[in-house]
Formats: C-alpha cells, sequence, structure tokens
C-alpha cells in the first residue's frame, strides 16, 4: 500500500516522466543505435528481399537496389544522418524528433513490406535475408529515436548562406521535387505506392521535425520570387517528364482543377473565415456555362462567343449566382451560413438535373447532360492533339495541364495580392473579431460579400476550363461529396496558404489514384486522415505562423517565432 | 462651446425590452463628457448605438449635424467617431502594431505612419512589444492598445467604453492621466464609466444613467459634490 512518503513516487510514475528518465538515461546511445540501425538498412538495400521476382517490383536481386530497396535506402541514409548530427548537433536542429518519425517509418514501411511478400508469396518463408536485415535495422532506428534526447530550437543560430547557395538549395530541393513526383506517378502497384508513401512521408515529417523544414522556410522566405519561379518551372517540366503518355497527365490535370478550385475556396473559407459546403455548385455553373456556350452540338444557347468570353462569361454568372447567395446569408453567422450554401449546392444540382425542357427551360438536357463538348482551340494550337515539342510528344492532357498552370498562376496572383492587401487585413479583422472590427471600420459585410463573389468566379473560371477538358457536363459531378473533398483539401493542406491547399489537393487527388486496392474504403480512410489531422495537426500541413498560433496559443516558442518574423518583415 | 454630438430623445430596444428610454445629452468640442451609472443602465447600449453597432428605435444622434441613425458603422468611423469597446476587443492573434494598423483601416492617407509613431509616443511600452501577440499582454496593456487602436482611426470624437474596467489603481491612474493628455491634444472625448470618481474628475460635464433614463447632469465637479451621486456611486453616507 502506498503510505504518504511513497505519494511522489506514484506522482512520478506517470508516462511523460518515464520517458524522460529513459531518455536521460539512455539518450547517449541514440546516436549509435540510429547509426547501425542506418547501416543496416543501407546494407538491406543491397540484398534480396524476397525469392519471388514479381513481387513488389523486383526486389529478389543482390548489389542491383531498385523499388522499395532504394526506399529503405533513403531511410537508412536519412537515419545515419540524424545519428551523426546528434552526436554534433547545431542549435537549430532536434534531431530526436526527426528520428523518431524515421524510425516510425522505417518500422511500418519493413512491416507492411514484409507482410506483402509474405501474403502475396504465400508465407515468410519467401522473405530473403535483406527483409529481416531491414527488419532488425528499423527496430533500431525506432529504438533510436525513442531514446533520443529532445532539445529545444534556437532559430536564431540559423547558418545564412551566400544568396546564390540559397539558390541552390531551392533548386535542388526542386528538382528532388520534380524526380519524386514523375516518380510516384510512375508506379502501378498499390503495395509499393504505400511503401513509397510511407517512406515519404516519414522522411518528410523527419525533416520538418528536426527543424530542417523551418529552415527551408526561411531559405524561401528570403528567396519568395524565385522559390515561386521554381515552383513554376518544375511544374512546366512536368509534362515533359512523362514521355507522351497521358496516363499520368490525366490525373495531374484533374489535380490542377482541383487545386484551383480549392484555392478559390481557400478565399472564402481560409482568408474571410466564412464556411461554404456548396462550393462545388460554382465550379458547376462555370462548367455549365461553359458547355452551354460551347461548339457541342447540344448546347442549348445558340451564342458561341470565343473561349475568352466564355470565362468571363462563367465568372460573371458565377459570381451573380454568389451575389445572391451571399447578400441574404451574410448577415447570417457561422452555422446558419454552412446550412444555406450546403442548400445552395443541393438546389444547383437538382435544378441542372430538371432543367431539360419538361419542368422548365431546356438548359441542361437534364441528367444526360452536354456531352461533345469539342477540345479548346487557341489560335491554331489545337488542345485535341498531340504536339511535338523538343522532341517529346504533348498529348491532349498536356495541353490542358499548361492552361490550368496558367489557371492556378493567375489564382494565387489573385490570392496573394488579396492577402496582402488592405482586404486582406479587413479579413483579419473579421475572422478573429468581428464586432470588434466593424467598430474598427471595417466594412464586415461588404467584404464578406466581395471573399464570395471572388470565391465563386475563380470557380467559375476553372469550371469553364473543366466543361472543355472533361468534353461533357452533367449534374451528377457536382455532388455534395465533391464539396467536402474541397474543404477537406483547404482544411488538410491548411487554410489561408496556398502551399498548403496544392499540396492538400495533391494528396486528395492522388491517393485514390493510386490506391485503387482501397478504392471501397476511400471515405473511410479520408475520414480518418482527417481525424488524426486534427488531433495531432489542426492548423494543416502547411500553417501560416498565426494560424499555428490560433491553434497553439501557449506554445512559447512559436510566440517568439512568430515575433522574429513579424520583425524580420518589417525590416 | 459647439457642440460635436447632439443626442436627443433616444430609444433603444433589445426585442421588447427597452435599454434606453429616451434619453438627451450633448457633447461639446474639446469636452470630455463622462456617462456614468451602474450595470444595466444603458451606457454601453448607448456607445454602440451612437457608433452604429445597433440601430434605435426612435430618436436622433447629430454628428456635426448630419444624423448618424442610418449611416453605416464604417462610415461612422470615416466621419471621425471612434468606438473603444467595452472589454477592450483588441485582436489577441494580432501584433501590436497589426492592431494598430487595423485602427487605421478606414484612413486611406499618408499620414498613418505619422500617427502610428504618434500612438507609440503616447504609449511607449506599445513600440517596445509592437510584434508580441497582443493576447500575451495584461489588462492594462491591452487597454493601452485599444486606446491607441481608436486613436489611429484620428477620430474628432473618442468614445471610450469603460476603460478602466479590471484595472489595477496605478494602471487606472495611468489611462485616465491619457484622456486629459488625448484632450489637451484637442481630441473630444465620451467616456463611459462604473468609476464615477475618476471619470468625474476629469470630466467638463457627466450625466448619470439609471436604467436607461437620465437622472443626474451637471459639470463634474457639480456632480461629484452631489449629495446622490456621493451616495449612490461614491459609497459615501
Amino acid at each position: 500500500m502506498s503510505t504518504n512518503t511513497a505519494l511522489p513516487d506514484v506522482l512520478d510514475d506517470s508516462d511523460v516522466s518515464r520517458r524522460d528518465r529513459l531518455r536521460e538515461q539512455h539518450g547517449a546511445k541514440a546516436p549509435l543505435l540510429a547509426l547501425a540501425g542506418g547501416v543496416l538498412l543501407l546494407v538491406s538495400g543491397l540484398l534480396s528481399w524476397s525469392y519471388d521476382d514479381r513481387i513488389l517490383g523486383d526486389i529478389s536481386i543482390r548489389f542491383y537496389p531498385a523499388g522499395i530497396q532504394i526506399y529503405a535506402m533513403v531511410l537508412g541514409l536519412v537515419a545515419v544522418v540524424l545519428g551523426v548530427l546528434l552526436r554534433r548537433r547545431p542549435g537549430w536542429l532536434n534531431p530526436g524528433r526527426g528520428l523518431a518519425a524515421v524510425g516510425w517509418g522505417s518500422l511500418v514501411f519493413v512491416v507492411v513490406a514484409l507482410v506483402t511478400i509474405a501474403r502475396q508469396a504465400g508465407g515468410s518463408i519467401n522473405i530473403n535475408e535483406g527483409g529481416w536485415v531491414a527488419l532488425v535495422g528499423a527496430l533500431l532506428v525506432f529504438a533510436a529515436g525513442f531514446v533520443a534526447q529532445r532539445f529545444e530550437l534556437n532559430v536564431r543560430t540559423w547558418p545564412r548562406l551566400p544568396g546564390w547557395a540559397e539558390i541552390l538549395v531551392i533548386v535542388v530541393l526542386m528538382a528532388v521535387l520534380l524526380f519524386t513526383t514523375a516518380y510516384t506517378l510512375g508506379l502501378d502497384d498499390s503495395w509499393t505506392f504505400v511503401c513509397l508513401l510511407v517512406t515519404l512521408l516519414s522522411v518528410a515529417i523527419a525533416l520538418v521535425g528536426s527543424g530542417f523544414g523551418e529552415y527551408v522556410g526561411f531559405v524561401g522566405g528570403n528567396n519568395r520570387r524565385v522559390l515561386l519561379l521554381a515552383a513554376f518551372l518544375v511544374a512546366f517540366l512536368f509534362p515533359f517528364t512523362q514521355d507522351g503518355s497521358d496516363a499520368n497527365m490525366s490525373i495531374a490535370t484533374q489535380i490542377l482543377i482541383f487545386a484551383a478550385t480549392a484555392l478559390g475556396l481557400n478565399i472564402v473559407v481560409g482568408l474571410a473565415g466564412l464556411l461554404d459546403l456548396g462550393y462545388i455548385a460554382f465550379l458547376g455553373t462555370g462548367a455549365y456555362v461553359g458547355a452551354m456556350l460551347s461548339q457541342s452540338t447540344f448546347a442549348t444557347i445558340g451564342w458561341k462567343p470565343p473561349f475568352l468570353v466564355v470565362m468571363l462569361c462563367g465568372m460573371a454568372v458565377a459570381s451573380t449566382f454568389g451575389l445572391i447567395i451571399g447578400s441574404p446569408t451574410l448577415r447570417v453567422s457561422g452555422d446558419y451560413l454552412a446550412i444555406v450554401t450546403l442548400g445552395f449546392g443541393e438546389i444547383f444540382r437538382l435544378a441542372m438535373f430538371n432543367l431539360d425542357g419538361t419542368n422548365g427551360p431546356d438548359l441542361t438536357n437534364g441528367p444526360n447532360g452536354i456531352p461533345a463538348i469539342p477540345d479548346l482551340n487557341f489560335f491554331g494550337w489545337d488542345f485535341g492533339k498531340v504536339h511535338t515539342v523538343a522532341g517529346i510528344p504533348l498529348g491532349r492532357f498536356s495541353n490542358y495541364y499548361f492552361l490550368l498552370l496558367l489557371l492556378i498562376a493567375f489564382v494565387i496572383l489573385v490570392f496573394s495580392r488579396l492577402n496582402d492587401s488592405r482586404i486582406g487585413r479587413g479579413w483579419v479583422a473579421i475572422r478573429e473579431d468581428e464586432r470588434a472590427a466593424e467598430a474598427m471600420g471595417v466594412n464586415v459585410f461588404g467584404l464578406k460579400l466581395l471573399a464570395f463573389a471572388i470565391g465563386a468566379a475563380l470557380a467559375g473560371l476553372a469550371g469553364t476550363i473543366k466543361a472543355h477538358q472533361d468534353t461533357s457536363v452533367t449534374p451528377d459531378q457536382y455532388i455534395f461529396l465533391e464539396s467536402a473533398f474541397l474543404l477537406a483539401a483547404v482544411v488538410l493542406g491548411g487554410m489561408g496558404t496556398v502551399a498548403g491547399v496544392l499540396v492538400g489537393a495533391t494528396i486528395l487527388k492522388l491517393l485514390p489514384e493510386k490506391l485503387r486496392d482501397a478504392a471501397d474504403y476511400r471515405l473511410l480512410l479520408f475520414g480518418l486522415l482527417l481525424v488524426i489531422m486534427m488531433r495531432f495537426r489542426p492548423e494543416g500541413l502547411v500553417a501560416s505562423k498565426r494560424r499555428q498560433l490560433e491553434f497553439h496559443e501557449d506554445d512559447e516558442e512559436l510566440v517568439q517565432l512568430a515575433q522574429t518574423e513579424h520583425l524580420e518583415e518589417a525590416k | 462651446m459647439s457642440d460635436i454630438l447632439e443626442v436627443k430623445d433616444l430609444v433603444v430596444s433589445y426585442g421588447k425590452i427597452k435599454a434606453v428610454k429616451g434619453i438627451s445629452f450633448t457633447v461639446g468640442e474639446g469636452e470630455v463628457v463622462s456617462l456614468i451609472g451602474t450595470n444595466g443602465a444603458g451606457k454601453t447600449t448607448t456607445l454602440r448605438t451612437i457608433s452604429g453597432l445597433l440601430r434605435p428605435t426612435s430618436g436622433s444622434i447629430r454628428f456635426r449635424g448630419q444624423d448618424l441613425t442610418k449611416v453605416a458603422p464604417h462610415d461612422i468611423v470615416s466621419l471621425g467617431l471612434a468606438h473603444s469597446p467595452e472589454g477592450r476587443r483588441i485582436f489577441p492573434k494580432l501584433s501590436v502594431e497589426e492592431n494598430l494598423m487595423l485602427g487605421a483601416f478606414s484612413r486611406k492617407d499618408k499620414g498613418i505612419r505619422a500617427d502610428l509613431d504618434a500612438a507609440f509616443e503616447l504609449f511607449p511600452i506599445l513600440q517596445e512589444r509592437r510584434a508580441q501577440p497582443a493576447g500575451t499582454f495584461s489588462g492594462g496593456e491591452q487597454q493601452m492598445l485599444a486606446m491607441g487602436r481608436a486613436m489611429m482611426s484620428k477620430p474628432q470624437l473618442l468614445m471610450l467604453d469603460e476603460p478602466s474596467m479590471g484595472l489595477s489603481p496605478l494602471m487606472m491612474k495611468r489611462i485616465m492621466t491619457t484622456v486629459t493628455t488625448l484632450q489637451e491634444q484637442g481630441t473630444t472625448i465620451l467616456l463611459v464609466e462604473q468609476n464615477a470618481q475618476a471619470a468625474l474628475k476629469r470630466a467638463t460635464k457627466g450625466y448619470v444613467l439609471e436604467v436607461g433614463t437620465i437622472v443626474l447632469s451637471g459639470t463634474g465637479s457639480e456632480l461629484l459634490a452631489s449629495d446622490d451621486v456621493r451616495k449612490a456611486y461614491l459609497g459615501e453616507d
């Protein structure tokens, strides 16, 4: 029985202090564990993992790493680097947290790989020595991550590189990004894809967790223009890595449409702080306008203006709808707005479903929609044909990809200009405290309406292009689920940021395409993903400092960081 | 003194309940006018109605002769009326500087930077902590920020709603001294307070509100000397 004197011990026995004590006792062993584990992972890449050469690509050959063997080596390399850094730690790094991420990642990765081999080949007997070596390595790295000590970061000790070196950092990062994207999209096997995903995710979390992320953000902030330019260059070069294949380009164009729409939604949700659950209707409005005014023989309106005019019409009609929905509802707050927009989304879909001539004017051909929308043609550049540039064939989807890239650039421009403007400051004030904003002379209703109209216009613009790219428009493309996915992309990626939404949109569109095996569980998995995000990183994957502050008010380190950043900006 | 603000027979209701039951008062150019009264007397309601955040049931509010009862709140700020709301309502996650700049939201002229410096001069601590999130401030510092923020719109009439609420005696004194400083710099001030002593000491004119009606009025010193005020608000027998 516990007596009074034993009480402190009982209190001390909480999980946290036990872990702290463990780290104090064994923390010194962490670098060695990480090195050993990392080296084992590296070695495992050179060994055979399986007898069967048809599983997870071909991983049966020794001294010829391929597929998941390379992933193991990447994880091993990161573990080794972090282990070394743990030994001689610079003040701005916290390798312990990185090691924990790599440890978890390696373990999950190796287990997934081994289970897959065992399942597909019929028993664990088919696992070769490489797999077992990797398992031991992963366990060692995991242990290292578990006992490694954590440090307070000192962001003021960031190394200042000369300008050209900082630019080089950005260029290398972007090149890695391009290569990884092209490689990822090229994978056909679901389980190899899962392994890659685990690898990429754990490496990313490790880099961010150990402090590299902050540093890259800092370097990127110093060279904002270069970063933006490099990002666009990489995006521009992507179709040239596909060798004329349209399979991935089709996914890529879908991602871009989705991302452009999500960015528009981010103005409404992220900047103005209004919850819109029917945003897909504005994309639909644009698509229907694009279809009705197209050259399609099924188009219901006789007027067939050039596409530039169609784009403007799409924006105008969508923003008019935005104003009509917004002006009565933006006077109410929060939940009511969400309900009204939810209703609007449904009304739009049902209206499109029923405007078929029997229930009203024939505008949409009802459930059949408007098919046979011809490809765009800009000054003789036919979007439907294969063009060869520098010896590399670029198919139909590549053409739309380039157009959508321009669209994204335009949306990003609008977004960031608004964010930095007086209007953007007004939105910040409204988000923070509507009443106080009103007392400060912010035209609350007007600014909310403006956000609604701009968001709608951008979605309408994207819709006109989508109509041509999809070649047909039907009501069932614009269901509530799509609105929910758009919102999920914004929340997942990070409200109020451009990069975050791009990441979120990519994840939400790419995963279902690549994980066909799990298609039945798609919604379940997304739900799970969102719940996990809300628990561990409610501000989204890429978050602005201010957002982070909103979710972690008591984080002293963050307050400090936000302050430093503000002073830097003021300079 | 010409009147800058003239409130006449103002009635404000929340649904069926009348919070302000037909009050009239004036604020002259360069004055400090105090509205005092207990909780629920209708002081805050009056201020919120003047700045357009609430609409009156009847009566008129004239600012330099212009009726305000149908003007939008953001236009009222542009006309030269600033409202430092009850409970300060600073933007907690924004930095001090961002808070101040939002105070100047209604302005588009070039003098904003200079006024930022003026606000920093008025409250040097704000300059020291200009990058700090305002939510991390103490109550007194937040009140300073709220006043500085209100001054950023370059108002002709500054309305302060209970600036002394929840402050230490020392900080309260500091805030009240600033009220005098602002008056000397040429700002007219309408001050709403529960702390009658502090509010009346500096007031050129005072009104006592009780359950939506003005029961007493006079110069600050008259009211301070009046038996009714001493009994009801200063706790003296």
